[in-house]
């Protein structure tokens, strides 16, 4: 308790750690003022034209009431055209994005100008297509009720996107002890006691836990005010932002308790970071992705935005549950890892 | 009457890959004494030291601290165990007596008896009316008499100096030497290292000289200037003593322990 303590007020009394709040707000801010257009527009569905076309006897023919019905509700014009003159159209003017359905699938075309609407367009055409074969589309399209998610508003988007984020970053409070244990030559003294490796473990843990959160939740209420959010769903969105500030810290134990160097932990945690920021929607809204879905399985930066967001924006998240489970995961698998790091630091 | 034995080393070694550091020693050290350990630089003291508080691991040889093996009841030797190390450990971000409440509550003291134990240890080296200044304010005297503090918070009944005045002025040092006298005379055992041999000198009951790994001459200042001098020992220096038996080359020794 004690360990923890002081270990907590060294944290405290870094004053560098305020940087990380006032980048997160400065971030969101940012960011959400640049992309507050384009994340209008690209709830204006209506603002862009939708040529297709289907190929004789293509299997996907039933999907096009349903298609039209979403595109109606969007305010989304679309135009059927005969097959093949895909490319003709996006040339001459008439249509801005054209989808072209075959046997083998959809290909969707579009000019430069006009990549967000075939962003969108191919987000619908996957949510009709998902989990369905050729086969039994049609049996499946008579239960399937299309569901567009509502796009959040850029400053939504951002203050979770960014509260996410930086929740991860903040993993480098406890460089904050680690550099200070490191610089004051403090092992030794851990060495030659008979302290036990858990309760090192914990001293190093539970600060950092509690300073992520406080950080986390001052930067959400700052932001909230500031931006004048409304949050739903409070409660879920305040569980897993928590769990989530349990998992960094978690990780961070093992980083910094692996890696000695704080120079070399904290590159490597950039990196991590990075790609799970790129892939999570950090820095690009995760729903204009363009690169394999696989990326983001591997990380919870996106489970953690894509679930906060969705809740916001729907009211629930089928991601909601996988998220709490990865946190979970996660801090279950690093704290045994970080002991065992701690353990092998205070042998050696 | 004998005296308990409170250390005693056997057939020690220590090797840091092809370097032998503690060569084979075997050394005994006694309740109530205060042991000098002198050598040069790279002769084994710091490594010698390191071993008995757990810092490493011996190539071989064994340990007994208050008549337990080491290997097998560290635990309950560390708590008994005061090391100051040579190196300054203690937080600067933490108040002084911050930092010893800190490094007291490692040896598994709380509550009432961890206030009266920080206290007692600020007052012991002088610092008790600067216990709410943080540690980087100090000076490098103060701050090595905080970093004692933070080593005896526990009451140890061994403690352990590695060069405790480096770096500090006269009057610190002299300060440093009166408390571990005075722990010495309140019951505790001291094992004292030093490049400085008027320290040892003055408060050392017995010494050992070590160099090249291995103790060469183990006695009381007076027993040593025996085995280099016929003449009146008093009339011989520490100094004399220890060049004698350890030769006057220079001694640089890169990586490994010194």
């Amino acid at each position: 308790m004690i360990l923890i303590k002081n270990n907590l007020k060294l944290m405290l009394r870094c004053k560098p750690i305020i940087l990380i709040l006032l980048c997160m707000i400065m971030v969101t801010g940012m960011l959400s003022a640049v992309f507050k257009d384009m994340m209008t527009d690209s709830l204006e569905l209506g603002s862009f034209e939708l040529g297709y076309s289907f190929t004789q006897d293509c299997v996907y023919e039933p999907i096009r009431p349903v298609l039209e019905n979403v595109g109606r509700e969007n305010g989304i014009k679309l135009i059927r055209q005969e097959d093949g003159v895909a490319q003709q159209a996006i040339q001459n003017g008439t249509a801005d994005v054209f989808a072209e359905f075959s046997n083998k699938g959809c290909t969707v075309y579009s000019s430069d100008d006009h990549q967000i609407e075939a962003s969108v367009v191919e987000m619908i055409i996957t949510s009709l297509l998902s989990g369905t074969s050729a086969t039994q589309i049609k049996d499946y399209l008579t239960e399937y009720k299309i569901d567009v998610q509502p796009m959040p508003d850029s400053q939504m988007y951002y203050t979770v996107a960014y509260t996410v984020y930086f929740v991860w970053c903040a993993m480098i409070v406890l460089g904050v002890i680690t550099s200070a244990e490191h610089k004051n030559k403090i092992g030794t003294r851990f060495r030659t006691s008979p302290a036990s490796s858990l309760s090192v473990y914990l001293s190093r843990f539970v600060p950092s836990a509690i300073v992520i959160t406080a950080l986390m939740f001052a930067g959400v209420a700052i932001c909230t005010a500031l931006f004048k959010l409304t949050w739903s769903q409070t409660a879920l969105c305040a569980l897993i932002l928590l769990l989530g500030c349990i998992a960094a810290a978690a990780l961070a134990t093992v980083l910094f308790s692996l890696i000695r160097n704080v120079i070399v932990c904290v590159v490597a945690g950039y990196c991590l970071l990075m790609f799970w920021g790129f892939f999570g929607g950090s820095f690009c809204p995760y729903m204009w992705a363009t690169f394999a879905d696989k990326f983001r399985d591997y990380s919870p930066i996106y489970y953690m935005t894509r679930s906060l967001v969705e809740l916001n924006t729907s009211g629930s998240s089928e991601l909601t549950i996988p998220t709490v489970l990865i946190l979970c995961g996660m801090t279950v698998v690093c704290v045994p890892l970080g002991m065992a790091a701690v353990r092998i630091g205070k042998e050696n | 009457m004998e005296q308990t034995t409170i250390l005693k080393l056997s057939g020690l070694s220590k090797k840091f890959d092809s370097r032998t550091a503690v060569d084979h020693i075997s050394l005994e050290i006694r309740q109530g004494e205060i042991f000098g350990l002198l050598g040069p630089n790279g002769a084994g003291k710091s490594t010698t030291l390191n071993m008995v508080c757990s810092l490493l691991k011996p190539t071989s040889g064994s340990i007994e601290v208050f008549g337990m093996d080491a290997k097998k009841e560290m635990k309950q030797i560390k708590r008994r165990i005061g090391y100051i190390p040579q190196d300054l450990a203690i937080h600067g971000n933490l108040k002084a007596w911050e930092n010893v409440e800190l490094f007291t509550s490692l040896y598994g003291i709380r509550g009432k008896e961890l206030s009266n134990a920080v206290d007692e240890s600020l007052e012991f080296v002088g610092l008790l009316d600067r216990r709410n200044s943080y540690a980087k304010t100090f000076s490098g005297g103060m701050k090595r008499r905080l970093n004692i503090a933070c080593s005896i918070g526990h009451r140890p009944d061994l403690m352990i100096f590695d060069e405790p005045t480096v770096g500090v002025d006269p009057q610190s040092r002299n300060f440093i030497l009166e408390k571990i006298k005075e722990s010495n005379a309140k019951g505790a055992t001291v094992i004292y290292t030093s490049h400085y041999m008027e320290e040892v000198e003055a408060i050392c009951t017995r010494i050992a000289i070590m160099d090249n790994g291995r103790i060469i001459a183990t006695g009381t200042r007076d027993e040593l200037a025996r085995l280099v001098t016929d003449r009146d020992p008093d009339s011989v220096s520490l100094e004399e003593v220890f060049l004698t038996l350890t030769g006057k080359k220079l001694r640089d020794y890169s990586g490994g322990e010194g």
